[in-house]
């Protein structure tokens, strides 16, 4: 397929991502994640437990137009309320499997940053904020991290704050895959996402880039990833995170 | 390595000794039934005051209060201090009408999937506003649940070696069970708390449907807690099923009947976004002057938040965003910041 988008390969490979029986979480503005986990129980993952800012555990929803995480849409066909609080007691318990998160910048070693461009005090630019993340990535057994950019502005050598820190598996972006080396704790490539080559992501990378041991082709995205993909997104809000 | 300076990491905010605040709950917070409906208007001067550390209800773009927020930048109170706890649009409009100076922030410069705030940020980076402290939405949940049980702290592992840790006032102490470190989180006690809920008796008893975010917490932290309320409704209906009631009438102070209180944000179950308005809010945070202008239109040039729902197209726009939430209309094309 030659029509697929950056967006579509990031949920797919987020989606692969999860295994089945796995209690799966996503914060504020991300639809690529919600939908991910979504076409993910729809095929090798029909146990994992989904909670979400919403409020939910296991919704189902129908519609990802809204533009807050928070909305009620996103907390449809819900079997029990769950709070954000539930949910960081769940981490912090360490019965959390996987938490997608991200980062203006993101470093080598998997940590990121949302608090600051240039110094906490005097800002470059003043970013959101880290939200749950310094709380959920110290404790969630995997940590996923997703870019809808791949530049050495994005992925850094050094983080201007290090608001959240912890336990990093995977790095997504539109280039490539990277996972965490259990040798040194350093992000290695594991994978290039089909559109990329190896020099785009030394080129644009700012850290120094090493193949994984578990280094391997991207594997096609097959008719049935897409049929379920457009099935669940089929007003492709999981394009939005690229406008 | 990161600059770190002692003067953010050491200073609390929002922090009191449980026996004052014992000491004023006894003084001030009275347990009596009785109506504390009145206006917009005197709630907030009554409520809220210049250097106050003020935190709202709801999460994200749901429930915020953002007609009390328009009440407090037309009476011009100033110095606040805000805890960012995870909403976003009823801070920024007081960051960029000036209301606030100070900032605690777990998540507040963004708006979700729309961008970064230009007004808020200008804010922080041109010193306008000054942010205090970082933490996590985790953070305020565990400040205010310390706070809600008198306490003054609150214990978790969570976030240990980030720096979020060190920027948000917390402290690092030997953990006597376990002889491993553990994290205390300072109480907080705000000045002023506002949440916009579903519906209210007149004595302060509140339903809210859907997400309830940390609401609870907050209305049992707050030093004065101020309820707008969709709908003010009969006591009987309260009564008829007590399990819907998220918080009971004795921590509330005033009680203030605000329709369509959250626009241009949404309310699960009554009205969705108004994305005409905000894409006009987008277009003007894009320069000072034009948020000047927003703010002469829509709140200095309303004399309430009544003048306000009719400037910003009354019924038939209203009826529409209803519509809108109740999956009878079609959701309408998502406003984004445009330009810069």
């Amino acid at each position: 397929m030659s029509n697929l988008k950056p967006a579509d390969y990031i949920t797919v490979a987020m989606a692969r991502l999860i295994n089945d029986g796995e209690r799966v979480f996503h914060g504020v503005a991300s639809p690529m994640p919600a939908i991910a986990i979504q076409l993910a129980k729809k095929l090798h993952a029909k146990n994992a437990v989904y909670v979400s800012i919403a409020g939910g555990v296991d919704a189902v929803p129908t519609d990802y137009s809204s533009v807050s995480t928070a909305d009620a849409s996103l907390a449809e066909g819900a079997l029990a309320p769950f709070t954000l609080a539930d949910i960081f007691d769940l981490s912090a318990r360490g019965a959390l499997d996987v938490a997608f998160l991200s980062g203006a910048q993101i470093d080598g070693a998997g940590r990121l940053n949302l608090s600051a461009i240039g110094s906490f005090e005097k800002p470059k630019v003043r970013l959101p904020g880290g939200a749950g993340s310094a709380a959920l990535l110290p404790t969630v057994k995997r940590g996923i991290l997703w870019k809808t950019t791949h530049d050495k502005r994005a992925l850094v050598d050094k983080l201007d704050v290090v608001t959240a820190s912890g336990n990093t598996e995977f790095v997504v972006t539109p280039l490539a895959i990277f996972k965490k080396s259990e040798q040194d704790n350093q992000l290695k490539l594991y994978s290039l996402l089909p559109t990329a080559k190896i020099e785009d992501v030394i080129e644009n990378t700012g850290f120094p880039i090493e193949k994984h041991q578990e280094f391997h082709e991207f594997p096609r995205v097959t008719d049935e990833e897409i049929q379920y993909l457009e099935e669940i997104d089929p007003k492709g809000v999981r394009y939005s995170e690229f406008s | 390595m990161t600059v770190r300076t002692e003067e953010v990491s050491s200073r609390l905010y929002g922090w009191e000794h449980p026996d004052t605040m014992r000491e004023y709950r006894k003084k001030h917070k009275s347990f009596a039934k009785k109506d504390k409906r009145t206006t917009l208007a005197e709630a907030v001067s009554r409520g809220v005051k210049d250097g106050d550390y003020i935190a709202f209800g709801g999460m994200g773009s749901v429930r915020n209060p953002i007609a009390a927020v328009h009440e407090i930048i037309r009476q011009k109170i100033g110095d606040l201090t805000i805890g960012t706890k995870g909403s976003q649009h009823d801070w920024q409009l007081l960051a960029a009408a000036g209301n606030v100076t100070k900032a605690e922030v777990a998540y507040g410069f963004g708006d979700e999937v729309r961008g970064l705030s230009r007004p808020a940020r200008a804010a922080a980076e041109s010193g306008r506003l000054k942010v205090l402290s970082e933490t996590t939405n985790a953070g305020f949940q565990w400040r205010f649940t310390a706070a809600m049980k008198g306490l003054s702290f609150y214990p978790t592992r969570s976030s240990l070696g980030t720096d979020t840790l060190h920027y948000s006032g917390s402290k690092t102490i030997i953990d006597p069970f376990t002889n491993e470190p553990v994290e205390l989180l300072p109480a907080c006690y705000p000045d002023v708390v506002i949440i916009h809920v579903h519906r209210a008796d007149r004595y302060g008893n509140c339903q809210i449907d859907g997400n309830i975010a940390e609401d609870i917490e907050l209305a049992h932290a707050g030093k004065f807690v101020i309820i707008t309320a969709e709908e003010i409704i009969h006591d009987e209906v309260i009564q008829q099923d007590p399990a819907l009631t998220k918080i009971p009438y004795f921590v509330v102070d005033a009680v203030v009947e605000v329709p369509y209180g959250s626009h241009p944000n949404q309310v699960p179950g009554l009205y969705s976004f108004d994305e005409t308005h905000w894409q006009e809010w987008l277009d003007a945070s894009l320069t000072d002057e034009d948020v000047e202008q927003y703010f002469n239109t829509y709140v200095y040039g309303t004399k309430d938040h009544y003048a306000y729902l009719e400037k910003i197209g009354g019924v038939r726009v209203l009826r529409e965003l209803e519509k809108i939430e109740k999956k009878l209309a079609p959701y309408p094309k998502v406003a984004r910041r445009r330009g810069k």
